[in-house]
């Protein structure tokens, strides 16, 4: 009996919760509706942080894009440009938001269109080897 | 006395109160401010290809335009500028909306043929217009508009960014650039601009 109860605990901790690797989780995430013709768009979310130790997000994935990546926005030489980041903290205690103009999650080449309402899954793993996924909600952003 | 030293006072606040009402007023309704001397240097006339054949700043003539320089696979700023565009135009009511127009010039010329930047622009509004043209005319029109671009050396079926400014200029009537936006500038705010260069 004692033994079952291990067994069930490791199973829980080897599967963490969606949107939950050690203590952060992903709030307010959502995806630009793509205007037709155009197979880029970004996703939004902010990032929390409720433990004591800070997170680095490593990378992210999703099955909705060809290339999936944290992305850097910045004016350089008076033009916007964007980089790959290959890793974001999330400092302990602390919030990091993946916003419109800044930081964003870049999805190039869209391996469907987009339609509102749709949900789009993106995997992130941490340095620690933790992962979690977090789901969003296309939006249409017209008016 | 005193009472009599009180009643003046309040008399002559609300006569001073009124005044700068009065004043605030009319400036803000008729204030059509000077165009800023780097303004001036900046824009001019060009021809680019719509869908629906050649289009030129000089056809907006009597109107004021929303003119903006990016790309269709652009994921957040281009999206961002023109969905303020629609909004600002959108704003507008009556005659002032029928005196106002969009238009989005792709720099990337490779991906955004004219048929793409007609299906781009109207998922925002109809009455932006989508212009592009060969590399030649854009980097012309690029350097009389002070704007900066840089498309990377890839095949059209690659997935790439193109860096670009993300100025929103309005133009006035006269077809001359007369105030700088960006994608984070207020819809209300540029629509207040327009309505003041079409008084
Ligand atoms: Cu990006």
């Amino acid at each position: 009996m004692g033994r079952y109860i291990i067994m069930i605990l490791a199973g829980l901790i080897a599967s963490p919760s969606a949107a939950l690797a050690g203590e952060v989780v992903a709030k307010q995430a959502w995806v630009r509706l793509a205007p037709p013709v155009s197979d880029s768009t970004a996703a939004y979310m902010v990032m929390e942080n409720d433990g004591d130790s800070d997170v680095i997000l490593t990378a992210v994935e999703s099955a909705a894009a060809k290339h999936v990546m944290m992305h850097g926005m910045a004016m350089k030489e008076g033009r916007m440009h964007m980089f790959e980041l290959e890793h974001v903290r999330v400092p302990a205690h602390g919030t990091v938001s993946f916003e419109p103009g800044g930081m964003h999650i870049m999805l190039m080449g869209l391996n469907e269109a987009l339609h509102t309402g749709q949900t789009l899954r993106f995997k992130f793993r941490t340095a620690a080897g933790e992962s979690f996924t977090v789901p969003a909600v296309v939006r249409d952003m017209r008016h | 006395m005193m009472k009599k030293h009180w009643k003046l006072i309040s008399a002559i606040s609300v006569m001073l109160l009124f005044a700068a009402g009065v004043a605030g007023w009319s400036v803000w309704h008729h204030a059509r401010p000077e165009i800023p001397g780097y303004l001036k240097r900046m824009g001019g006339d060009f021809t680019l290809m719509s869908a629906d054949g050649p289009v030129s700043l000089h056809d907006y003539r009597g109107r004021v335009v929303l003119v903006y320089f990016g790309y269709t696979h652009c994921p957040d700023v281009c999206p961002m500028a023109l969905g303020v565009i629609a909004s600002a135009m959108h704003a507008l009511k009556g005659s002032e909306a029928s005196h106002a127009a969009g238009i989005f010039v792709s720099v990337d010329p490779r991906r955004d043929h004219p048929d793409l930047l007609k299906k781009y622009t109207a998922f925002f509004d109809p009455h932006i217009v989508g212009v592009t043209g060969s590399n030649t005319v854009l980097n012309q029109v690029a350097q009389n508009w002070h704007v900066s671009f840089s498309v990377p050396k890839a095949a059209a079926d690659e997935n790439y960014t193109v860096e670009h400014s993300t100025f929103i200029y309005l133009v006035n009537a006269k077809g001359q650039i007369v105030e700088l936006f960006d994608e984070k500038t207020s819809p209300k705010l540029i629509a207040q601009a327009m309505r003041r260069w079409l008084d």
